[in-house]
């Protein structure tokens, strides 16, 4: 089984490369789950068609005793999907949430017989709530999205931190950067100069693409929603690349000195 | 071989928890109820708390006079600490003001509640103005950033703030202030015993053993007195007299705490000086050395030229030993010499020292140089338990007995652990 996590900045287009990789997963005939490790329960969206309303928290706040098909959920092409919930915003610690969510999960048993586990983790590794899918061994393998904005590369360096800690006494390796493009200046260079320096890849970048926000208004992703379309074969290609990736990496994050010169050097 | 002690004493800053400070300070004010905004088994350090201070009164053949107030817990649950405690909290109160209709409800705040952020302050605002009964939060949360004093005085203020309003003074009255025991322990009574020589009233022991109703009487009194002690307690009721004084005019006296007979005679003319009374302090003065002495002619015969050794491991702050050196003196034992032991850094030891020698002319030993004359005492007066289960030891408390009774029953602890047939052991008084 192949476990993956997707980390990057609030925003960056984590829940929309992960539902479009799980989705080109499964097209190649995998076993999917994809489990949203964020309270706004929305990583799931494209693949339910819907925003997951039975999450493991919601469950667990409401039930003492919890079954499995009360939080696994059926999208797009059999795609296992799992929301972890949490608090409302302002209340409460998401982080811990996660941290219960996962445990829960891990103790029903659900999730042995998929080839493939997907977890999208909210933001920036925050507390160690949210460290939790790297720390305790859920995911091996890290990919971080991100784009050649300065504070998205901020997101992701810390993220690389957080990958060094525990990949020093684990199995955690970093696979690489996804670049979601964002359309600033010389974006796919300083995206594969980052990788470089954080000593791991650029294993894809995604342009930026019309199709995709048409696919999120229709609640699909792109590869069910234009399967055909131009965008759907980068996905398609991405998830190819990852299920072969070898070059998995302990990062060698920079300081945000050398990150703040090295975005200056590419312009932006 | 040097002396070794039984237990090892760290000097590091402390940790305890807020919480049952701010349980200890209400603790048995009638027509209060205090709620831990916690899980379940925080509650047990407040009444670990409790036993503990009940095995101190039975130990002074006393019996506690006055029941606790409800202590609630909103027992929160991992559930809770995901998605926030409030509503378990709202949930606490509105049955603590169903169930025991009190005239205030305290709440403590613990770890949890911190970590997670619950909004308490909103809660409780909601359910007093909801019910129309005050309810008094505190910004601590556990040992979070706060300690068990922050707890204790953050709530003593609250109450001062909310529940204390001027009012007329109540002629020849004195207000205590802090806790030592409770007004069944050791330093209320000797306290309450003196001022009643002098003719005054104690209408009081704030916080924590007066009834919400009788809050008013806090302004009403005359004097107030700080039962006080040592570092952070002393500290902040210190503070408590100075808010009564600058608010409601209350003279106090904090400047002793009368362990020893010096301190003892100086303690009881402050507190002629503070009534006006300074030749009736004289007087009281007479009869507290006739208490002392016709004890010290019993204790005399058993105690003199007895071979007596001092081991000293505590801060300054924490003991003084200018007290126990008087107490030595005053038996007429023979100190044949004061030993350091290794349990302080550079600095503690070299303060202490110097007030040891201002103090004493008896040869100052460390720990390596001492045993022979630990083995040749016929006593040890120690702040360390030792290992040495030859010597016969009289461990020196931390919050030593104030006034007559109190040196009068150090003195018994030593005269008596003379008179044993045993030789070993410690004796704790």
């Amino acid at each position: 089984m192949k476990k993956i996590a997707i980390y990057g900045k609030g925003g960056i287009g984590k829940s929309t490369t992960t539902s479009n990789l799980s989705a080109a997963f499964s097209e190649e005939g995998l076993k999917v789950c994809q489990i949203g490790c964020d309270p706004k329960n929305d990583s799931t969206r494209l693949l339910l068609g819907r925003i997951c309303s039975q999450t493991v928290l919601d469950m667990v706040r409401d039930n003492d005793e919890v079954a499995a098909e009360d939080i696994v959920h059926t999208g797009y092409n059999g795609i296992k999907c799992v929301e972890a919930g949490g608090p409302e915003p302002g209340v409460g610690c998401a982080g811990r949430g996660i941290i219960v969510a996962l445990e829960k999960l891990r103790s029903l048993e659900v999730l042995t017989d998929e080839d493939l586990i997907m977890y999208d983790v909210l933001g920036d590794v925050v507390c160690g709530g949210f460290a939790v899918p790297i720390r305790e061994g859920y995911a091996t393998d890290i990919y971080i999205v991100s784009s050649g904005e300065l504070m998205s590369l901020y997101a992701a360096n810390n993220i690389a931190k957080g990958v060094k800690r525990f990949a020093m006494r684990g199995g955690v390796r970093l696979g690489g950067i996804i670049g979601n493009g964002r359309n600033t200046p010389n974006e796919q260079q300083l995206l594969q100069e980052f990788a470089k320096r954080l000593h791991t890849q650029l294993i894809a970048f995604i342009p930026r693409d019309v199709i995709v926000n048409k696919a999120e208004n229709n609640r699909q992703t792109v590869l069910q929603y234009a399967p055909e379309s131009t965008q759907a074969g980068v996905y398609r290609k991405l998830a190819h690349d990852i299920w072969h990736n070898e070059n998995m990496a302990i990062p060698t994050p920079m300081s945000f000195e050398e990150l703040e010169k090295l975005v200056a050097e590419y312009g932006n | 071989m040097a002396i070794k002690t039984r237990r090892f004493y760290s000097a590091r800053k402390s940790c305890s928890c807020s919480m049952p400070g701010v349980w200890r300070a209400v603790a048995y004010m009638d027509g209060a109820v205090v709620v831990f905004h916690s899980p379940r088994a925080c509650a047990h350090v407040a009444r670990t708390m409790d036993i503990n201070s009940q095995y101190r009164t039975l130990s002074e053949n006393e019996r506690e006079q006055w029941g606790s107030v409800p202590l609630l817990s909103s027992q929160m649950q991992e559930k809770d600490a995901i998605f926030g405690g409030v509503a378990r909290l709202e949930k606490c109160l509105r049955f603590a003001i169903e169930t025991y209709k009190p005239k205030c409800l305290m709440i403590a705040n613990s770890c949890v509640a911190g970590v997670i952020g619950d909004d308490v302050e909103s809660v409780a605002r909601e359910v007093e103005e909801k019910y129309d009964v005050p309810i008094l939060t505190v910004e601590c949360c556990g040992f979070l950033g706060a300690e068990y004093y922050d707890g204790y005085f953050e709530i003593t203020q609250k109450l001062l703030e909310r529940f204390v309003k001027p009012c007329a003074k109540q002629k020849d009255s004195v207000l205590l202030l802090g806790d030592n025991g409770g007004p069944w322990g050791h330093y209320a009574k000797e306290v309450t015993r003196i001022l009643q020589e002098f003719g005054v009233e104690v209408i009081g022991q704030f916080p924590g053993y007066m009834a919400m109703d009788e809050l008013e009487k806090v302004a009403a009194a005359e004097y107030a007195v700080v039962l006080g002690g040592r570092g952070q307690t002393h500290i902040g009721l210190r503070k408590v007299a100075e808010q009564l004084q600058e608010k409601y005019g209350t003279h106090y006296l904090a400047d002793i705490y009368p362990v020893g007979w010096q301190e003892t005679q100086d303690w009881v003319i402050s507190i002629g000086r503070m009534l006006g009374r300074e030749a009736l302090a004289q007087q009281v003065l007479k009869l507290e050395q006739q208490r002392l002495n016709e004890q010290l002619q019993h204790f005399l015969p058993v105690t003199e030229g007895k071979k007596t050794v001092l081991c000293i491991g505590r801060i300054l702050r924490y003991f003084h030993p200018g007290n126990i050196l008087q107490t030595i003196r005053l038996l007429r034992l023979n100190l044949t010499g004061i030993i350091l032991l290794d349990s302080y850094d550079g600095d503690e030891r070299e303060a202490m020292l110097q007030v040891v020698q201002e103090n004493s002319d008896v040869p100052v030993h460390t720990t390596a140089e001492g045993e022979e004359l630990v083995a040749q005492a016929d006593i040890v007066l120690t702040t360390h338990e030792l290992q040495n289960k030859e010597a016969r030891q009289i461990f020196l408390p931390m919050l030593p007995q104030v006034a007559v009774a109190g040196e009068v029953k150090m003195m018994q602890g030593i005269y008596q652990s003379l008179c044993s047939r045993l030789k070993g052991g410690v004796r704790y008084v």
